[in-house]
């Protein structure tokens, strides 16, 4: 069913601000272009960046232009329990912060792909490419069909040429700039999305004041964190907790590239934990307050009959726009739509492009070329997944529900590979045969939820071997379930296959496993690990010259030395001392020996040309191991 | 009394919430929930990577827990006390 076109469109100063707003973060990603010098660059920003640069520009990812229009109707349909998708994070943290975060950092893999190369094999990896490439383009289709939709309902655009037309804006700012423009344009976009989605829940609070007030008119039964347990059929708290929880959760934390590579961003894996722990703790309440509340706001609008009884759930968030604001705010309102979008799969281009580049192209095609050509199939490529995800638009435009469209996605695609990485991370015995049988064998059994053909007792084959994990869900209600199912067979797959073949020598997965992690540290820094905490110094930069070779040594004085708590061969990081630029000047160095003047950092100009930091800088220098 | 009876036929209506849902939903979440971290937290701690035997890991296991009991509160509240107040 079509959206419907609301009246309040097409003020000359809504346009106004959307063309601002578009032109206007295309030229600011533009403005990072000069920081992707490198594959390293295009790729992981140089590993530069604070923890809230990080955090924010993760958040920004997560809520995509579905978000909005799927959430609202969520909490539409069934009240605050529309949050819970938001709000299961935190289980995942203990393993994702302490095991696969410092894993993948320290090791220095450029994709799960690679990882898995490294932890089984090469067939594993081409398995994971293909996974994974379909997983991330799928995104990225869903994301401009979603957009194109809103669009669509809010100003008669066709749901087509305004997907592609948004897909052009980001795919020209990620060609140039790669991931420090993702950075930077997600955290100006994450901003706005937030500030948007609590701007009409204030505007919300504000009109429904004058009849009746909101809380009075939002039903008791909608002011519960979660839904039934196993109904409605439709959305329910166990439901949920698999499908978005557990496995949503997972790939987005363990597989999702463009995730990752957020993460692999950061200055070190001990800001990238702090980015974590501000993304779980603060920004995803924020986030799913952002997106939910047009539904609840919708609800009580229509308890206090300002919409009509008849409302549907796929309208409410744009009916809502239309009600709160007035000309001007729905242009806001549609700016931040459009940043959502860009902000999530901006980063899913980039993420395509990585693994085409580094899982496809560099082992495949051309091995040995210069960092130079594979930087430039980068930026070639990153226009390829725009147009491919433009191009999957109409695929979408076939589906009635949209929520279930994407579920139904996501749960088929992601529980093999979320099995085979929870696996690989946590069990060294787990094999690469195994690993293989899972992926493989997994997505058999994914496949077979699908066949259609009756099983007896009124259910098709699919619903049969779903209803062994139903939990007394009605088989319309399966769709959540199928990650559960996934999970447990993936699971009895991978440990029986593990239990009959070879476990892999133990040196060779060194670093890879979550028992080994002081070893992929040793690797990381090339020799032993300093972990003794010391202070954090301002100090003056001095540009010096010196061999090839000792190009990123830096000289401190004896005394600073010992106050970073730092030997000759440690690993520091020293940043301009403006906290807000997030890391965007600064250089990752290794202490040489002593010597130069207390307060001073004697840097190489090689080293401060990526990070733009110049003679006479401030710079916060740390220890990073 | 008609407001609220409104209230609930509009729920019902809707084919959304028809009434509020009770505690087993929260102790589902938390519980398989519940062990899922617990589990993540051992294997943490067994492995080394959070050492209690140092300031900075009681630090950290304190934060973890914290985190684990703040959002249990928050959501056993949202659930209980909200569609009553």
């Amino acid at each position: 069913m079509p959206l419907a076109v609301v009246q309040q469109v097409g003020h000359w100063v809504d346009y106004t601000i959307i063309i601002a707003y578009v032109v206007g973060i295309m030229l600011f990603g533009l403005v990072f272009g000069r920081y992707a010098k490198s594959t390293s660059d295009f790729f992981f920003g140089g590993r530069r960046f604070a923890w809230w640069l990080v955090g924010m520009s993760f958040v920004a990812t997560t809520v995509g232009s579905y978000s909005f229009i799927k959430y609202s109707q969520k909490a539409y349909q069934y009240g605050f329990s529309s949050t819970q998708t938001y709000l299961n994070d935190w289980f995942l943290m203990p393993l994702f912060m302490f095991g696969w975060l410092p894993i993948i950092y320290f090791t220095r893999v450029t994709s799960v792909p690679e990882y898995f190369h490294r932890r089984f094999d090469r067939r594993c990896r081409v398995m994971a490419t293909i996974i994974i490439l379909v997983y991330l383009v799928g995104y990225i289709g869903y994301n401009f069909f979603m957009l194109g939709k809103a669009l669509n309902a809010m100003l008669g655009w066709p749901v087509f040429l305004a997907s592609a037309g948004v897909a052009l804006v980001c795919a020209v700012y990620v060609h140039f700039g790669g991931q420090t423009s993702v950075i930077m344009t997600d955290l100006a976009q994450g901003i706005l999305l937030l500030a948007a989605g609590f701007a009409v829940l204030v505007l919300g609070v504000i009109l429904l004041a004058q009849h009746g007030g909101f809380w009075a008119n939002f039903p008791p039964a909608y002011r519960t964190a979660f839904a039934g347990l196993n109904r409605p059929a439709k959305f329910h708290a166990i439901g949920v907790f698999w499908q978005d929880g557990m496995a949503n959760g997972v790939a987005f934390y363990f597989m999702n590239q463009g995730i990752l590579m957020r993460f692999m961003c950061a200055k070190s894996v001990r800001d990238g934990r702090k980015a974590a722990i501000f993304i779980v703790l603060c920004l995803m309440p924020l986030a799913a307050i952002a997106v939910s509340n047009p539904g609840w706001i919708g609800r009580a609008m229509v308890n206090a009959g300002l919409l009509p009884a008849t409302t549907s759930a796929d309208q409410i968030f744009v009916l809502v726009a239309d009600k709160v604001g007035g000309i001007g705010f729905f242009g806001v309102l549609m700016a931040a739509l459009l940043a959502a979008l860009m902000s999530t799969t901006d980063s899913l281009i980039n993420a395509v492009s990585a693994i085409a580049v580094n899982d496809v192209y560099r082992p495949f095609i051309r091995k040995g070329a210069s960092d130079r050509h594979y930087l430039a199939v980068a930026r070639t490529v990153a226009i390829v997944a725009a147009l491919v995800g433009v191009v999957l638009v109409p695929t979408f435009m076939a589906f009635k529900d949209m929520y279930v469209a994407h579920a139904n996605f996501v749960a088929t695609v992601t529980p093999p590979m979320v099995v085979a990485i929870i696996l690989g991370v946590c069990w060294k015995r787990f094999t690469r045969t195994a690993a293989l049988a899972t992926l493989a064998g997994g997505a058999v059994c994914m496949v077979l939820t699908y066949v259609k053909a009756p099983a007896g007792d009124g259910m098709t084959i699919g619903e049969w071997l779903i209803h062994w994990v139903g939990h007394g869900i009605e088989p319309k209600g399966f769709t959540y379930m199928r990650s559960l199912y996934g999970i447990v067979v993936c699971s009895v797959i991978g440990i029986v296959v593990t239990l009959f073949t070879k476990p892999e020598p133990a040196a060779r997965i060194d670093g890879l496993v979550i028992g080994s992690i002081r070893r992929a540290k040793e690797l990381f820094k090339g020799s032993e690990p300093n972990e003794e905490p010391g202070e954090r110094l301002l100090l003056t930069v001095v540009p010096i010259d010196r061999p090839e070779n000792e190009a990123n040594v830096v000289t401190l004085h004896p005394d600073d030395l010992a106050r970073l708590h730092a030997k000759p061969g440690d690993m520091l990081y020293a940043a301009d001392r403006r906290w807000w630029l997030g890391g965007l000047r600064s250089a990752h160095v290794r202490a040489g020996q002593p010597g130069g003047q207390p307060g001073t950092v004697a840097i190489d100009r090689r080293s401060l040309a990526p990070g733009e930091l110049g003679p006479q800088t401030q710079v916060r220098v740390e220890k990073i191991l | 009394m008609m407001h609220h009876l409104a209230l609930w036929l509009a729920a019902a209506g809707a084919g959304g919430a028809a009434e509020p849902a009770g505690w087993t939903s929260w102790a589902y979440v938390y519980g398989v929930g519940g062990l899922v971290f617990a589990i993540g937290l051992a294997l943490c701690l067994k492995s080394g990577q959070i050492d209690p035997s140092r300031r900075r890991g009681r630090r950290i296991l304190a934060l973890m827990i914290a985190g684990f009991v703040g959002y249990a509160l928050l959501q056993g509240v949202m659930q209980m006390a909200l569609p009553r107040w």
